[in-house]
């Protein structure tokens, strides 16, 4: 969607639209080495260190391992009759390691053990009895048989029943028992594996190591497939009930700075839009099922885009994170997935949590990869020839004399001709380079034992922009240079038994340099700077400027080089520890958690600018007596930088305590949690005495679900949450949403058609969630500043009250908006679960739309405008997903597919605001974004017809024969802005989709990407409709004009003109400049191979090495071109 | 033992964190910005309080904007002459501009509209409260005097109202801003109600300051706060003047029976302006002028008359003077200015 709407958005921002331009395309080799340390020195550590004290004499073995076990915790696995045959043991430990007393019990026994986690097994010793100690160490016989134990747990923490685990160099096979528990003997530097169905093959070598507790993966597709929701809460999708979407994160993980530039068409329901391409600042939005909000106050609009959470924490900004770096990536969409956020979920939610370690051998990874980054698309701008002649026609046609003299025009563009006098600029060239160049690099680990598990990483990223610099100008670095370093330390450990202890800190610093007056403002007089005005520059390091008045004329060239830099840096914290208690030795399902975050930002802008002297050719006489150039100065500038400072920030501090319940009964299911959240945040730089003080929000949230047999589902949630800025009795708010789900495929009525549809569910959820103001604080208080006094008595005797007090904010009844959504879901699976659908239907209600009112009367006499809840959006759409699960094709190939879909519309339904006298006027009842203006007819063919027609000169300028002719919607003879009605719907597309597959043959693989969108438009505004205001360039396409020679029906452009007196009637917001902006893009492609196992690269300590090329937005096939661009 | 202790070790602190919480809870939200002044602080000193009804006060017309009018609430009439159309800075002076031209607009001359509205409820607001108010030195007399302020300055400003729109909504109280759907909204009032309404809002600020006058504080002389009279503020003399003045509109042919008006009707069709033309409105008009009259000059007011030996230079004198000699005996009621240099332009209350 990005690089289109951007291109062509001609609105008043044109800022924005400028840097708009630049997305790039790279093209880049990237090497990953994936390294795997043999090296596991975690040898049980806690095992070991656990200590016995006892005495006893003679004792039976049993009784003396009932201490131990007691003492320790562990459990004890014999049969009754081995210990019958234990010689009684004399011991005597005080505080001694568990080894030791266990070496010492065991001596001279006729028995063995072995210790796993957690586990002591004991069984009839066949050989010499060994200590485990003597395991470990280098003189290890290693085809020594010792017993492994275990536990196979899935991804939710629940024990896997029936596993097989096989030691691949033995063939023995062993099942898992009702508590996941395994034992099966082995040596060491034997293979094993753990096969389950639905779950991806776990392989693992056996190291010093006894006991290896191992989470299974689901296969991504399968029915094992968990998804994040609210609160972090991990759920089987068969149970889930919302409208839940989730990504697989290594679709995301290409080489871009912002994760959100890659979410659109990726995942159902999310539609995204990147407005610019500049480094440091390319990030997209991102709508959930589209806009459904409006209006603003004081000029801050109400959020629109998603509440997004990371690792359990709000305001945390997802295009800060390296995608390398995310571990999952959930969108909540409806009421029953967003509630528990209470008044914060109504714009949908993405939760995203960041890796984390697991119980395996350290893995070491490697990437580092160099791009090319260039131009997808750039504006296309008449060139000195077009510009000159072309101005003449606007002049001769607006009744002015020509500006370009013939014998001017000839010196421009003889091939002999001194640039100096006669410039004849390409902006474009002389300030871009044709490409530039991005870099990433990342260095992760992770690993752990079963008692500590950790993911650490480090992350570079480094985007230059295409702009030049001046040589000339060394002292400084004026270059528009993104870089941002990245580290996550995520540890988790195991403090007993049931107690998880976790500790995440993340942060980054980012630094972002530019030239002093920005490198926005250069893209934007790259396209405004007429080509033949003024040269870039002068012999003896002058720089060009027009002459008359004090405001430089654009030169494009001189702000991306002469104006000093910019520097913005920013550094940010993220920290959380988390405490996680299992309490089913108490309550069996029952655990709670907490949790406790702090985030620091700091943003620091260091501005060195300067602003230096310019100089112009005297044309009347353009050379001296000796022949040098006759320069004259224009504007007085200095050569030296000026400093300018400004710093924001924000200080964060949340916490959150949580209670889990799950527990099966038979064919009953019971989950139930109850939350505690509270958050506040400042800016600690704010300046006034309002904005300093932080913003505390607190939050309860509930959900208790109920599921029988698996097929019939039950969900209830409940957000109650509160802000200070509402009134005390209007703080706390309500949100309920209850959901029903049936799995219909596991009736018994639908096996007669389960070789069809493998999978079948039906979902229904109808409940409330809320969404935040603009943050207006404190709006429930009527506060009174210093406003206009008066004055009394003679002069002589005079009073003055010169500061009188009124309203300055009158207190309103404000809180936050409420969506009421309805969703319906179906969800099934048909060839043998290889073809899966997720499809949904949602409509939502949103009432109580914070806004400022335009429905109270002047006569109210307010001294301000208030604010209130009183606007209603309709919301409705579907949004679906296809997914292809990867599909065997012969014996080396396999294909996958994916792709989803997302319509939405949006429909005003009450704004506070007067209703228009007329239907065609009315706002209501259209969708928020539209834009409103004329409708175009045509051009005028003739005089006569202007005189017959509507009389259109209130719009400005009196109409000339090729000028655009309105059509008189009110049929009152004359155009005025009664006529204006709806003329598009906004540049937020109705339509966005996305397909991609993945390929393999054997070690080879290649992934392409297809995304794109239909039903955004632009409205062209500002130079693309004005060409040569304001001694503005225009763009190429202005050959595609109405001339008296050539009276085309529907050129690009209607008749030139000059000054708005002749152009008013054309350059106002009409049908004629509405242009469709959809369109197809190939927005990735990853091509590559793996290289595994090879002996040459175990020689050098590699375990994989993956060769590829990712190409993003490689290219882009435009509906309709809006005609600017290249 | 170990893992028990353990357990107490992690639990307690939650439990304790919890409990902490809890109790904590509705205080967290309990933020308020102490910093900011309420609307309570209106009323809680005579400076808050006189300064608010100074906001009032402040929708009089600032004569010496006439060049630059709607500005200030002043009228183009300098300007709006014939021969005086300023073209020095035509789009500031749309106003005055905009009648020499014929190019007077729909929406021209807004301001007034919305400024002595905002000054009218500011006027409500302050009368509804005033009684209300906590600090010791607002005194009994005060209150009442002030009170009699607003609501001489709030007659006044639906005077002028009334003379530029003609019939206008008149509100009995602040429209509340929590409000919404039809109620926000309400009909304009009949001419002849609106200027009954004016006439008695007139009366009562006439007697309120009545009854607190005393020898110190003369009705028809305006109170001090300080030590000079702060002339300027509404007196006895200005309420019969307005009343009079009020009277007189009514009585003009224009609002008095004037079929053209026949059609301006509200949607629910009242007439909005009598068709029947009453001759007694100029009797009523013709009585309050005799009451000011009988009661203010020449006690309060007279002629401003120039003294001197030249009968010629005394009639131009007195012409000339009258409007730059500060608070003569001519003047009712005038804006006060710390210059004498500008007071020809200033003093002017015409809008």
């Amino acid at each position: 969607m990005q690089l289109i709407v951007t291109n062509c958005l001609q609105d008043s921002h044109i800022q924005e639209r400028r840097n708009s331009m630049f997305k790039k395309i790279w093209f880049m080799t990237r090497w990953t080495s994936i390294v795997l340390l043999v090296t596991c020195l975690h040898v049980s550590a806690r095992t070991f260190s656990q200590r016995i004290t006892l005495k006893e004499k003679k004792a039976s073995l049993a009784k003396v391992l009932k201490v131990i076990q007691k003492q320790s915790g562990y459990v004890m696995l014999y049969k009754d009759e081995w210990l019958r045959t234990a010689q009684p043991v004399t011991l005597s430990a005080d505080n001694e390691p568990l080894s030791d007393v266990l070496n010492e019990c065991f001596r001279n026994q006729p028995l063995t053990y072995s210790i796993g986690d957690k586990i002591i097994i004991i069984k009839p010793s066949v050989q010499k009895p060994v200590h485990p100690e003597a395991n470990t160490s280098a003189t290890q016989n290693v085809r020594q048989v010792i017993t492994i134990t275990g536990t196979i747990q899935d991804n939710l923490n629940n024990a896997l029943k029936g596993v097989t685990i096989q030691n691949l160099n033995s063939g023995k096979i062993v099942l898992t028992d009702s508590l996941g528990r395994f034992n099966i003997e082995a040596s060491k530097e034997d293979s094993l594996t753990a096969t389950y169905v639905g779950y991806q093959i776990y392989r693992w070598k056996i190291s010093s190591s006894f006991s290896y507790d191992i989470i299974l993966s689901p296969i991504a597709g399968s029915l094992n497939d968990v998804v994040i929701t609210g609160f972090g809460q991990k759920q089987k999708l068969t149970s889930v009930v919302g409208s839940i979407a989730s990504v697989n994160v290594e679709e995301l993980q290409h080489p871009v700075a912002n994760l959100t530039t890659m979410l659109a068409g990726r995942i159902a329901g999310v539609i995204g839009v990147q407005r610019t391409g500049l480094p440091g600042s390319n990030a997209a939005d991102i709508y959930i099922r589209g806009i459904q909000s409006f209006g603003s106050v004081n000029g801050t609009a109400n959020p629109v885009g998603p509440l997004i959470i990371i690792d359990g924490v709000q305001n945390r900004d997802i295009n800060d994170y390296d995608p390398e770096d995310i571990q999952s990536f959930s969108v909540l969409k409806d009421a029953a997935a967003t509630a528990l956020y209470g008044s914060l979920g109504a714009n949908g939610v993405i939760l995203i949590t960041t890796k984390r370690g697991s119980a395996a051998k350290s893995q070491i990874m490697g990437q580092f990869l160099e791009g090319v980054t260039t131009f997808t698309k750039k504006p296309k701008m008449a060139n000195g020839e077009t510009y000159m002649n072309l101005t003449n026609e606007a002049d001769i046609a607006s009744g002015y004399a020509p500006q370009f003299t013939q014998d001017y025009i000839d010196s421009t563009l003889s091939p002999t001709a001194n640039h100096y006098v006669y410039p004849n600029v390409d902006w474009f060239k002389q300030v871009f380079n044709n490409h530039s160049t991005n870099r990433k690099a990342t260095v992760s680990a992770t690993g752990g034992s079963a008692n500590t598990q950790y993911y650490v990483a480090l992350n570079y990223y480094d985007e230059t922009a295409m702009l030049k610099q001046d040589p000339a100008q060394n002292q400084y670095n004026s270059g528009t240079d993104f870089k941002r370093y990245n580290f996550t330390s995520n540890v988790d450990m195991k403090w007993t038994k049931t107690t998880k202890f976790s500790l995440s800190l993340s942060g980054y610093i980012t630094s972002f340099n530019q030239p002093g007056k920005g490198a926005d403002v250069t893209y934007q007089q790259v396209m405004t700077a007429s080509p033949v005005y003024t040269p870039p520059y002068y012999p003896g390091d002058l720089v060009a400027g027009v002459p008359g008045g004090t405001t430089p004329s654009p030169n494009p060239w001189a702000v991306a080089t002469q104006t000093g830099y910019t520097n913005i840096y920013t550094s940010q914290l993220n920290s959380t520890l988390s405490l996680q208690q299992d309490f089913s030795f108490w309550i069996k399902g029952l655990s709670a958690s907490a949790q406790y975050s702090f985030d620091n930002t700091e943003i620091n802008n260091n501005a060195r600018t300067r602003q230096r002297s310019l100089w112009y050719v005297n044309q009347s006489q353009p050379y001296k007596a000796d022949g040098s150039l006759n320069l004259k100065q224009t504007l007085a500038g200095s050569d030296n930088l000026t400093f300018g400072e400004s710093s924001s920030g924000n200080r964060q501090n949340s916490l959150q305590g949580q209670i889990n319940y799950d527990r099966s009964f038979g064919d009953h299911h019971v989950t139930g949690m109850l939350v505690y959240n509270q958050l506040s945040s400042v800016n600690p730089y704010s300046t006034s005495y309002t904005a300093y003080i932080p913003h505390h929000q607190q939050n309860y949230a509930a959900k208790a679900a109920y599921s029988y047999k698996n097929t019939y589902l039950f969900e209830f949630n409940l957000g109650y949450n509160g802000s200070e800025d509402y009134a005390p009795n209007k703080r706390f708010g309500w949100f309920p949403a209850p959901g029903i789900g049936w799995l219909v495929s596991n009736e018994s009525f639908f096996k007669p058609i389960s070789n069809v549809f493998q999978y079948f569910k039906i979902r229904y959820t109808d409940g409330l969630s809320g969404a935040p103001g603009t943050g207006l604080r404190f709006g429930y208080l009527t506060l009174v500043a210093t406003n206009t006094g008066a004055s009394f008595g003679t002069t002589g005797a005079y009073t003055s009250y010169g500061s009188g007090i009124n309203i300055s904010q009158y207190g309103t009844n404000v809180q936050w908006a409420v969506s009421h959504t309805r969703d319906l879901g179906i969800d099934f699976h048909t060839v043998n679960d290889h073809l899966q659908f997720v499809l949904d239907y949602f409509y939502s209600h949103r009432t109580k739309v914070f806004l400022q009112r335009a429905d109270f009367p002047l006569y109210a006499g307010l001294q301000q405008q208030i604010v209130g809840n009183y606007g209603v959006v309709n919301a409705s759409g579907f949004d679906g997903q296809v997914t292809l699960t990867p599909m065997r094709i012969g014996s080396k190939m396999t294909l996958g597919f994916n792709g989803t879909f997302t319509y939405d519309q949006d429909r005003l339904i009450d704004a506070a605001s007067p209703t228009y006298a007329d239907p065609y006027q009315q706002r209501v009842g259209q969708n928020v974004q539209a834009q409103y203006g004329y409708i175009a007819e045509g051009l005028f063919t003739s005089q006569a017809e202007i005189a017959s027609s509507a009389d259109q000169r209130s719009l400005g300028g009196s109409p000339r024969i090729g000028d655009i002719k309105y059509k008189d919607l009110n049929a009152d003879g004359v155009i005025n802005q009664f006529d204006q009605t709806k003329i598009s719907r906004g540049n937020v597309p109705k339509w966005e989709f996305g397909a991609g597959f993945n390929f393999t043959y054997g070690n080879f693989y290649i992934s392409a990407f297809f995304q794109g969108n239909i039903g955004s438009y632009i409205t062209l505004s500002g130079m693309a409709q004005d060409p040569f205001t304001i001694g503005q360039n225009a763009y190429a396409i202005i050959s595609d004009r109405w001339t008296p020679e050539n009276p085309q029906s529907h050129p690009f452009y209607p008749r030139l003109g000059y000054g708005t007196a002749v152009t008013g009637n054309n350059d106002i917001a009409s049908t004629w400049w509405v242009k469709n902006i959809s369109f197809v893009r190939f927005k990735t492609l990853d091509i590559g191979y793996n290289i595994k196992n090879k002996k040459w690269m175990n020689s050098m300590g590699l375990h994989n090495l993956q060769i590829y090329f990712d190409g993003i937005n490689l290219c882009i096939g435009v509906h309709l071109n809006c005609g600017i661009l290249n | 033992m170990k893992t028990k202790a353990l357990y107490l070790f992690f639990i307690t602190p939650i439990i304790i964190v919890s409990i902490n919480l809890l109790s904590s809870c509705n205080k967290y939200l309990n933020t308020v910005p102490t910093g900011l002044l309420r609307y309570d602080s209106i009323y809680s000193s005579l400076s808050n309080t006189n300064a608010y009804l100074m906001d009032v006060y402040y929708g009089r017309p600032d004569g010496f904007y006439q060049r630059y009018a709607p500005t200030n609430d002043a009228g183009p009439w300098t300007a709006a002459s014939d021969e005086a159309n300023d073209y020095s800075q035509p789009s500031i002076v749309a106003l005055a501009n905009a009648m020499n031209l014929s190019s007077w607009g729909t929406t021209s001359g807004t301001t007034y509209w919305t400024d002595w509205y905002k000054c009218i409820r500011t006027a409500t607001d302050f009368i509804n409260h005033i009684d209300g108010t906590t600090a010791v030195d607002v005194t009994d007399f005060l209150k009442v005097h002030f009170k009699a302020e607003a609501r001489g300055l709030r007659a006044i400003f639906y005077f002028w109202l009334l003379r530029l729109y003609g019939p206008i909504p008149i509100l009995h109280d602040e429209i509340d801003v929590n409000a919404s759907g039809s109620s926000v909204y309400i009909p304009r009032t009949p001419f002849d109600t609106c200027v009954s309404y004016i006439v008695s809002q007139l009366d009562s600020a006439y007697d309120e300051i009545q009854s607190v006058s005393n020898a110190d504080h003369l009705g028809s002389t305006p109170i001090s706060l300080g030590t000079n009279p702060e002339y300027g503020r509404i007196t006895t003399g200005i309420c019969k003047a307005y009343k009079e003045q009020v009277l007189m509109l009514a009585a003009s042919p224009l609002f008095n029976g004037n079929t053209d008006y026949a059609a301006l009707k509200n949607n629910d069709g009242t007439q909005l302006i009598s068709q029947t033309s009453d001759i007694n409105k100029w009797k009523l008009a013709a009585d309050a002028a005799k009451a000011f009259i009988d009661e203010f000059v020449p006690g309060t007011y007279s002629i401003y008359t120039s003294t001197g030996s030249d009968s010629f230079t005394n009639a131009y004198n007195s012409c000339r003077n009258v409007v730059i000699t500060d608070w003569n005996s001519e003047w009712i009621w005038g804006r006060s200015y710390l210059s004498s240099v500008s007071i020809m332009y200033m003093i002017l209350l015409h809008h």
